[in-house]
C-alpha cells in the first residue's frame, strides 16, 4: 500500500505573478482579480505540484508583499482585500505578507518576503509539519534555507521554477526541480482568459 | 468490492505462511479493482449537460447579493447533487461516494465561480472535478 508524503507548497508570490503576467496577455488583470488568480492556482497546481507522485499536499502557503498602510492606505486596503478574497477562495491555503516598497526608481520591490519563506520552511521542517517542501521561487537567497532543511532534518525540497529565471545554486541544491513549461501556462491561459 | 477486500485483508493478515499468500492474492485483486475504478472506461462525468438554469440563477444572485451567492456556491451541494443525481450509478461502480463528490466540487470552488461568471468552460470544469475524484479513489485505495 502506498504511503503518501506530506507536502507543503511555498510560493513566492512576486515570482509566480511575474511569470503569470508575462503569459496571460489576454488577461493582464489576472494578478489583481482574486477569482481569476485562484482559478489559475487550482489549474496550475493540478499540472505541477499534483504531478509529483506519492505526495499529498497538506497546505499551500502564499507569500507576497503589501504596500504598508502608512505609505498608501487605499492601495494597502485594495491589496489586503485581494489576499483576503484568495484566502476564502482556496482551502488549506494561507497568505503571509511582507512589505512592498518603492525603490529609488519608483519600482515596487518585495521586502522581507524571502526571509518569511525561508524561516517558515525551516521551522516547519523542524516541527515535522511536512515531508516535502515544494518551493516555487528562483532566488539564490533560498539556498541556505534549502540546505538547512535537507541536511538538518532530512526532509526533501522540490523546486518549481521558470526556465532561465532561477539561480544555478538553487537548482543544484534541491532534490527535484521542475521547470514551468510555457505550453502549460498557455493552455491554462486559454482556459481562463479566452473563454 | 473495495469494502469486501478491505475487510478480508484485515481478517487474513495473520503471520503464517498460508494467510500470507491469501493476503497477497487479495491485495492484487484489490489493486486491480482500483485500477479499473480509476482508469476503466470513458470519463465518469464528462458527458454531463451544462446546467444553464443553475448557472444563470447564480449569475443573477452574484449581482444582487454577492456574499450570499458566494457562500451558496461554496457550499457546493447544489452542483454535487446535480452530478450525483445524473451519474450516481457510474460513480458508485468506481467506488466514489456522495461525500467524495461533495469534496471534489468544494475543492473546485474558484473554477465553479469562474464558470458561473462565464470565464471558464463547463467541459474544463468537469474535467477538473473528475481529476479530483480520480485522485481521491487513488488515495483511498492506495493504488
Amino acid at each position: 500500500m502506498t504511503l503518501f508524503r506530506r507536502g507543503y507548497i511555498f510560493i513566492d508570490g512576486g515570482y509566480l505573478r511575474s511569470i503569470v503576467v508575462r503569459e496571460f496577455i489576454a488577461r493582464p488583470d489576472i494578478a489583481e482579480d482574486p477569482i481569476l488568480f485562484s482559478t489559475f492556482l487550482k489549474l496550475f497546481g493540478e499540472k505541477y505540484w499534483k504531478s509529483f507522485s506519492g505526495i499529498e499536499i497538506n497546505r499551500l502557503l502564499y507569500y507576497d508583499g503589501i504596500i504598508p498602510s502608512d505609505k498608501d492606505l487605499e492601495e494597502h486596503n485594495k491589496m489586503l482585500n485581494f489576499f483576503n478574497e484568495l484566502r476564502t477562495q482556496l482551502d488549506y491555503f494561507d497568505v503571509r505578507l511582507g512589505d512592498l516598497i518603492r525603490d529609488s526608481q519608483g519600482k515596487l520591490k518585495q521586502k522581507g518576503v524571502d526571509v518569511l519563506i525561508s524561516v517558515d520552511m525551516v521551522i516547519k521542517a523542524f516541527l515535522n509539519h511536512y515531508d516535502v517542501a515544494i518551493l516555487i521561487a528562483g532566488d539564490r537567497d533560498f539556498v541556505p534555507a534549502v540546505r538547512a532543511v535537507r541536511e538538518l532534518t532530512g526532509k526533501y525540497v522540490y523546486c518549481i521554477y521558470a526556465y532561465k529565471h532561477i539561480a544555478d545554486e538553487l537548482l543544484r541544491i534541491v532534490d527535484i526541480s521542475l521547470p514551468i513549461v510555457k505550453d502549460d501556462l498557455k493552455e491554462i491561459a486559454e482556459k481562463i482568459s479566452t473563454y | 468490492m473495495v469494502i469486501t477486500c478491505k475487510i478480508l485483508l484485515k481478517v487474513h493478515y495473520v503471520p503464517n505462511q498460508g494467510s500470507y499468500i491469501i493476503y497477497h492474492v487479495l491485495y492484487v485483486i484489490y489493486n486491480v479493482h482500483t485500477v479499473i475504478a480509476v482508469y476503466g472506461g470513458e470519463g465518469m462525468i464528462s458527458d454531463l449537460k451544462e446546467p444553464e438554469d443553475i448557472k444563470s440563477r447564480f449569475f443573477d444572485l452574484l449581482s444582487k447579493d454577492e456574499e450570499l451567492a458566494k457562500a451558496t456556491i461554496k457550499q457546493s451541494s447544489w452542483l454535487a447533487k446535480y452530478i450525483w443525481d445524473e451519474k450516481k450509478e457510474t460513480l458508485r461502480k468506481r467506488g466514489i461516494t456522495w461525500q467524495m463528490v461533495m469534496s471534489a466540487v468544494r475543492n473546485s470552488y474558484p473554477l465553479v465561480l469562474s464558470w458561473i461568471l462565464g470565464r471558464f468552460s463547463w467541459r474544463d470544469l468537469l474535467d477538473f472535478i473528475e481529476k479530483q475524484l480520480e485522485h481521491m479513489v487513488i488515495i483511498i485505495a492506495g493504488a
